[in-house]
């Protein structure tokens, strides 16, 4: 047997070359390589100093003056003398943490219930789609908010809070990518044939109706990070010295504007974790959207 | 359609009740102690804490602290707010307008900007203006709203001296104190009342208040339209009644902004309630950056500092302008769109 | 069409930024505040946001003299109660203050005796939950409330108060229940503003029968009867309050005192530093407060000044000697088998002093706080009578080890042992304090674990009430500038801070009751001293810093003077003046 003769290997094939032929997606997996290295590399990059807990960033002395980067600290200290490049590259490791962490979960709830609600469709359709729409009535940030207001600040509690928000949507667009496929004839020559309703679901339901909703899952794991960076900003984030991005980019908020003489003499404690942000969710994005290109069956062969 | 709306009316209040329900769930996660201790600010005070647990019956089951939370509500009291130090009714009166003020100039700016953009990408696909605007909308969506507003504030405030911070200029609120026969306020938003009043000095004060929030607003929220706006302008444009028109020699102009464009709206129609959601979530940072204080700041203090029935009042609240807007939508849309029957 | 409507949008655009005026006028004062006004009623007011603004609405029989903390000057009395003027009787129980002639209150009225024995009494009678009403309570009737814990009134306790205070002609006469020095000083608190009766009696205060107090007891939070209104005798009147935005005082006319330079003084809510900074630079605020960590970006800027003041507020270290092992995450196994502590493992001296020696005193102050410190060697800090530099456990990593080895018979440092130290976000000192201990601690020794957490403020304030922290950080500021306002907190074992480090040293709780039970000066300086030698002999907790807050001004205000007792929310409108 010739495996390339296989059509879902050369579906497959197809589809990387469309994702490839595609500038941004290029860019963008080549930005996802590049963190993934650093977060697996983390230990060999920045050796941490506290064993028992690694993602706590050295510091040397407790000045609150941050300091520019110099031999020891090359990205310079924020205030509290914490390394910013320590920061920076074990906050790889958390960035990841919260959006696969929260998206993966979310992902499987939401589109569970999604699958669920679409196939069955009547009461257990009415039951669950209403308990989404009372989760969607509450803007997400706010509701995120409270959750997190209830359960005690941290990086964990927001990690419980945002996947316990996330999932709407996932359930939502699943449940529409379902009913389209549900009375397609292969679904139904599959029941009257009488293959059991999971085994419908997960064989034959799932994976033609799942696309849409992987495509928004990959684009908020870099969201997810966004978001945390905000409730970083009101104050119920993870605490200072902590390696994650948002938390240095509140914390370096202050510094945004340095002394009247020289605005911009703290620079270094915004661009670096706040670049990191922004090329995490950029590359996130840019591989949801050629994603999305090479996926959608409408604009697949054109 | 009349059984429609009556069906979805029924529906709205179902998620309502739903909101309440849920919220009330979260906010009874804290003890009696932590909420009781919302109402101190120093160690001095918090000898105090049993006997405020007392007099709120904050110890009390949860059905029953629901049902006199529902009981209060329905007489139309909402509570107290010890962050807003008035009753959250009349806080509502008073943060609402100005909120409302700086989206009623981001909205349009938001749907003429998004639009054309998008639509501009979608025709010009893989081409320069599609990576510039994909570029931009993406920065867009991936820059910490703090700190592109901290930006603008540090160029245009803090070097340039232009656009300040807060609602109104010193000296015209001190003139609205002292002349407050001279000033009616109808709506709160100043920028109306100065043109209703006769006084276009003070509209142009609040709006050069009003620059830098709506600016960041703008930046922020338009992302989500020029993406949806650019992804069904592209399907539009491959449709064939499309290929066909250009085939007969319809020219480009025409095709594009005469038939892609209406049908491509459409789907951007949808994403109102999403936009009104960012709206309010962008109001959130805006607010507290450029200290205007609106329903964002008020929630955000009473988020941190657990004033427990505003947060249940503006949840509450926004659930209500989220299913209004939903039900609006899909009543639109069956208009515009026949092929939509509604059941 | 399209262009049209971008020109237009250009030209609002560019008039709007062309109307850029600075609102600076000579008599118009504004300051920003970082926390939000609650109250205006004097019996509910007991934060320094609404003491700020009650010092310029209202006025007291006496208040402080200037900067100093244990001189008064007369206000609405004519002069200052002293043994010497016959005021304060020889046993020190009566108190006798003659009434000023002739004061104005905002709505007219002219202010009497009856005024005051009124205010007095309802500083008593009102008590709403967290209110200032115990500081008076305690010198009259003997005990700090009106209400048991169950929200029962305590029987008698208003009839008692009602035949404490006394007017008689033009004085007022009050009756204390023991001797208690410090009197003067709660007589100056915000608490016994005075406003008229009647007035107060219209909207909804006591109705003056003492029979009907119960009635009056405990008013619901924004429920107080003065909330949202004033009429004092102060040099400011409120023209408006805007809740969590501004509120704007303007000269009131009719002032006894004289008249004020500033006319108008407003303070704005402004939470966000780098708004607050901007605004400042450009000239739109004529005063901030200044966080310790910006002080040196600050002392760049020029055309201004800045003033460091002191404050009367120690931070502690305080360790609980009895934890609550129910569900505690903090003691880890519960148990000196080297995965937790014991609950009573801060019983043990060796402990205490060992934790006591890693606190780098030095970085704490020069680094972390630029200097924004000051060391305390006990409780009883600087600015506080009878206070005195004493010896107390210095940096010393070496001692720290020896007294770690001798700790539970060698056991702790044989085993090990995992703990968790738990600070409230945002505080500089108590973070830096937490991470000290653990990190100084943890390099002794590789079986020694502490790690170290933050919680929001209302959390901490409930679980360190719950006996749950091993350690807690916290602060205690001055309600009167006595010793025994601090002492009796940090060292008696009803203390409100020694209840939950269950510290019981009898000594000690002797010494704080004769201390503020006497009148004689001499006796009460060997008390206190020797009550800061018991703090640092038995480690009952680590004083770790006495702050200051920085306030920058315009350099055309002139007129400011500090006061230890007075945070950065506070400024006398009055004493200001703009050129």
């Amino acid at each position: 047997m010739n495996l390339s003769r296989n059509p879902r290997i050369r579906e497959f094939k197809f589809t990387l070359s469309r994702i490839f032929s595609n500038p941004s997606a290029i860019i963008g997996s080549l930005l996802l390589l590049f963190f993934v290295t650093v977060a697996v590399l983390a230990p060999v990059i920045a050796p941490p100093k506290n064993h028992r807990n690694p993602y706590i960033i050295p510091h040397k002395g407790y000045s609150s003056v941050p300091k520019p980067p110099n031999k020891e600290n090359i990205f310079g200290t924020t205030a509290g003398q914490y390394d910013i490049f320590y920061g920076a590259v074990w906050g790889t490791r958390t960035a990841f943490r919260i959006g696969i962490i929260v998206v993966a979960i979310a992902f499987v709830l939401g589109a569970g219930m999604g699958t669920v609600a679409g196939y069955y469709g009547g009461a257990v359709d009415e039951t669950i789609m209403r308990v989404v729409d009372v989760f969607f009535a509450i803007p997400f940030l706010v509701l995120t908010m409270a959750i997190v207001v209830a359960f005690g600040r941290g990086l964990d509690n927001i990690i419980v809070a945002l996947t316990l928000v996330v999932w709407r949507r996932y359930a939502r667009v699943m449940r529409a990518g379902v009913l389209t496929v549900r009375d397609q004839e292969y679904v139904q020559a599959a029941k009257t044939i009488g293959v059991s309703d999971t085994k419908i679901m997960l064989r034959h339901i799932l994976p033609n109706a799942v696309f849409p909703v992987m495509v928004i899952a990959f684009m908020d794991v870099g969201s997810m990070v966004i978001t945390a960076a905000f409730l970083s900003f009101v104050g119920l984030g993870a605490a200072r010295g902590y390696a994650d991005w948002g938390q240095m980019v509140a914390l370096a908020r202050n510094y945004i504007v340095g002394p009247a003489d020289d605005p911009l003499r703290y620079w270094y404690t915004i661009v670096f974790p706040g670049g990191c942000i922004i090329l995490f969710v950029l590359a996130w994005n840019l591989f949801g959207d050629a994603l999305r290109d090479a996926f959608d069956p409408k604009m697949r062969r054109r | 359609m009349a059984t429609f709306i009556v069906r979805r009316l029924l529906l709205m209040g179902l998620v309502l009740f739903g909101v309440s329900v849920l919220m009330f769930c979260i906010l009874l996660t804290f003890s009696p102690e932590r909420r009781a201790a919302a109402f101190v600010t120093s160690p001095q005070q918090a000898r105090d804490i049993p006997k405020i647990i007392i007099q709120y019956g904050l110890d009390q089951p949860v059905y029953i602290q629901y049902y006199r939370w529902v009981k209060e509500i329905s007489a139309g009291n909402f509570g107290y707010s010890t962050v807003a130090v008035s009753p959250v009714s009349e806080a509502f009166m008073r943060y609402l307008p100005i909120t409302i003020e700086m989206n009623l100039f981001s909205t349009p700016l938001i749907i003429i900007i998004g639009i054309w953009l998008g639509t501009q990408a979608g025709i010009h696909k893989d081409k320069a203006i599609d990576q510039v605007t994909r570029i931009f909308a993406i920065i867009g969506w991936s820059l910490p709203t703090f700190l592109f507003a901290l930006l603008l504030l540090m160029i245009f405030y803090g070097l340039f001296k232009l656009f300040p911070p807060g609602v109104l200029s010193n000296s015209v609120e001190m003139f609205i104190m002292n002349n407050p026969e001279q000033f009616i306020r109808y709506t709160g938003m100043y920028v109306v009342d100065g043109i209703l009043n006769g006084r276009l000095d003070i509209s142009l004060d609040a709006l050069r208040h009003l620059v830098l929030p709506v600016v960041t607003q703008v930046t922020v929220v338009i992302a989500i339209l020029v993406r949806v706006m650019r992804s069904s302008m592209i399907e539009e444009m491959s449709k064939d009644y499309i290929i066909t028109a250009r085939a007969k020699g319809a020219d480009r102009k025409t095709t594009c902004f005469k038939h892609a464009r209406k049908n491509a709206l459409l789907p951007a129609v949808t994403v109102a309630g999403w936009l009104v959601a960012l709206s309010i979530e962008g109001s959130v940072t805006v607010e507290v950056i450029f200290n205007r204080p609106g329903m964002g700041q008020w929630l955000v203090q009473s988020a941190t500092q657990l004033d427990i029935p505003v947060i249940l009042s503006v949840c509450m609240f926004l659930g209500l302008i989220y299913v209004t807007t939903n039900l609006i939508i899909d009543v639109l849309y069956a208009y515009i769109d026949p092929r939509i029957q509604l059941s | 069409m399209r262009k049209l409507i971008v020109i237009i949008f250009c030209l609002a655009f560019l008039a709007a930024s062309l109307n850029a005026t600075h609102a600076t006028e000579k008599d118009i004062f504004i300051k920003s505040t970082i926390a939000t006004l609650r109250t205006l009623d004097p019996a509910r007011s007991y934060d320094d946001e609404s003491r700020m603004k009650l010092e310029n609405l209202y006025e007291r029989l006496i208040h402080f003299d200037g900067p100093y903390t244990d001189r008064f000057a007369p206000v609405l009395a004519t002069e200052v109660p002293s043994i010497e003027n016959g005021g304060i009787s020889k046993d020190g129980l009566t108190y006798t203050f003659k009434i000023r002639k002739g004061v104005k209150f905002h709505n007219g009225e002219i202010m009497t005796a009856e005024d005051v024995a009124y205010c007095l009494k309802r500083a008593m009678i009102c008590d709403p939950d967290g209110g200032p009403n115990a500081l008076l309570l305690e010198p009259v009737t003997g005990r700090g409330v009106t209400r048991d814990n169950d929200g029962k009134i305590i029987p008698g306790v208003f009839e008692k108060i009602d035949k404490a205070v006394l007017s008689k002609g033009d004085t007022v006469v009050i009756r204390l229940h023991k001797p208690f020095p410090p009197l003067l000083g709660i007589i100056a608190y915000t608490n016994c503003s005075i406003y008229p009766k009647k007035w107060a009696m219209e909207n909804g205060c006591w109705d003056g029968n003492i029979k009907n107090a119960a009635k009056f007891n405990g008013p619901p939070n924004g429920k107080e009867p003065l909330h949202h209104i004033e009429n004092g005798s102060g040099p400011y009147v409120m023209k408006e309050w805007k809740p969590s935005q501004k509120f704007v005082f303007e000269r009131f006319d009719d002032y006894w005192g004289g008249k004020p330079n500033i006319r108008v003084g407003i303070t704005q809510y402004i939470p966000e530093w780098t708004t607050r900074k901007l605004m400042f630079q450009n000239s739109d605020l004529d005063m901030i407060e200044v966080p310790p960590n910006y002080i040196n970006e600050m002392e760049s800027i020029k055309g201004i000044k800045i003033h460091k003041v002191p404050q009367l507020m120690v931070t502690c270290a305080m360790f609980c000697q009895k934890i609550d092992p129910t569900a505690n995450p903090n003691i880890g196994s519960g148990k000196l088998d080297g995965d937790g502590i014991p609950p009573d493992f801060f019983s043990d001296y060796d402990v205490r002093a060992a934790f006591a020696h890693t606190i780098d005193f030095k970085a704490l102050k020069e680094d972390a706080c630029n200097n924004l410190i000051e060391i305390p060697s006990s409780p009883n800090i600087k600015g506080l009578p009878y206070s005195k530099d004493v010896k107390h456990p210095e940096f010393d990593l070496k001692k720290a080890a020896d007294h770690m080895k001798k700790a539970w018979g060698g056991k702790a440092w044989e085993m090990g042992f995992k703990m968790v130290i738990t600070f409230n976000t945002g505080r500089i000192v108590r973070e830096t304090a937490a991470h000290m201990m653990a990190e100084n601690i943890v390099s002794l020794n590789p079986k020694f674990d502490i790690e170290v957490r933050n919680v929001d403020w209302a959390d901490y304030l409930v679980t360190f009430q719950q006996y749950k922290y091993p350690v807690f950080l916290i602060a205690w500021g001055a309600d009167y500038p006595d010793p025994h306002n601090f002492l009796y907190n940090y060292l008696h074992s009803d203390g409100h801070y020694t209840r939950y480090s269950v510290y019981k040293n009898p000594e000690a709780d002797r010494l704080v009751e004769e201390g503020i039970a006497t009148v004689d000066p001499v006796r009460r300086e060997q008390i206190y001293t020797r009550l800061q030698n018991i703090w640092n002999e038995d480690i009952v907790g680590v004083a770790l810093a006495q702050r200051m807050v920085i306030r920058a001004y315009q350099d055309n205000i002139q007129g400011f003077i500090p006061n230890p007792l007075y945070s950065g929310a506070a400024e006398h409108f009055k004493t200001l003046t703009k050129q």
